[in-house]
């Protein structure tokens, strides 16, 4: 028998509302172990389409 | 059918300019015309295809900086016959905007290499391309992958990709919505975003968290977006998470 425990630390933006570290962009983050929720904020959904409308790819 | 007459000296006349065309002392009977006459036609395509391709490609020796060899919608599957192996220095707009459709499928039924060891600089090189299928690719001594594969829109397969981990992925896979398998060889250092890509395989997902590098310190981003996220256990998650790579 093996015993294995998952920790994941699971952050979901509310109805709505986007995940953004100011770089990346998401519904759903699984925070990486050097990683905090305090860099993680919601943006709400038409904030983020706008800045997809405007981001210029380089 | 009409019946022409003819004589011996409309042979000898034909028979005249398939050895000067040919350069050969051939004779010909007047059976065997009709195939000399095929033959030299295409020993002169194939002469015509021997300058054209010593042209593009230098007598196959890439030595000098050529940027953008095969971009534009103009090289396309009917037209892209490379004699020699492609062993660019330059990988910046190598295949851009082209039409080709399989590229590993063509290099190998011409038993062409597609060498980019030695290019240190990949931007756009196959992006807005319509090609679907990509041979092993060592981008090992590679650092600016920025928008390689960007809006590759049909592009399927990746047999390989060698990557450096002081790589960086800004914008690499952006719009490849058929992108289904790429095994990663090497290390992956750099955020790197697959969100558009979301046919990935799980065996293709499993290689790239496989090939992120261990984080100490820093913000690290993977992004695979909701439809690979979903195809990943637990578990499988916690790989990325445990080398301090977040996933979005």
């Amino acid at each position: 028998m093996t015993k294995t425990e998952i920790r994941i630390t699971k952050l979901t933006a509310a109805q709505g509302q986007v995940l953004t570290n100011g770089e990346a962009y998401g519904k759903q983050v699984y925070l990486g172990v050097i990683d905090s929720p305090d860099n993680w904020r919601e943006i709400s959904q038409a904030e983020y389409e706008k800045i997809v409308e405007e981001t210029d790819y380089v | 059918m009409a019946k022409v007459m003819t004589d011996s000296v409309h042979y000898e006349s034909i028979a005249d300019s398939l050895r000067q065309t040919t350069g050969s002392a051939d004779k010909y009977m007047p059976s065997q015309m009709a195939a000399g006459i095929m033959g030299a036609f295409d020993a002169g395509k194939q002469s015509q295809w021997n300058m054209l391709w010593d042209a593009i490609m230098n007598g196959g020796h890439l030595t000098q900086e050529k940027m953008g060899l095969f971009c534009g919608n103009h090289w396309n599957d009917a037209n892209f016959y490379p004699k020699y192996d492609i062993v660019p220095i330059t990988g910046t707009y190598l295949f851009k905007d082209c039409r080709i459709t399989d590229l590993k499928g063509r290099l190998e039924e011409m038993g062409r290499k597609l060498d980019v060891s030695l290019v240190t600089n990949f931007y756009a090189a196959f992006q807005g391309s319509t090609i679907t299928r990509l041979p092993a690719l060592d981008m090992s001594g590679a650092t600016n992958l920025t928008q390689v594969f960007f809006s590759c829109g049909e592009l399927a397969h990746i047999e390989k990709l060698i990557v450096n981990k002081d790589a960086t992925f800004s914008s690499t896979f952006t719009y490849c919505r058929s992108l289904e398998d790429v095994t990663i060889e090497g290390t992956i250092g750099s955020n790197v975003d697959f969100q558009y890509c979301t046919k990935l395989t799980h065996e293709s997902l499993m290689s790239i968290i496989d090939a992120l590098e261990e984080k100490t310190s820093g913000s690290w981003v993977l992004t695979l977006g909701s439809a690979n996220l979903a195809k990943l256990t637990d578990a499988e998650k916690a790989i990325a998470t445990q080398k301090g790579w977040t996933l979005v």
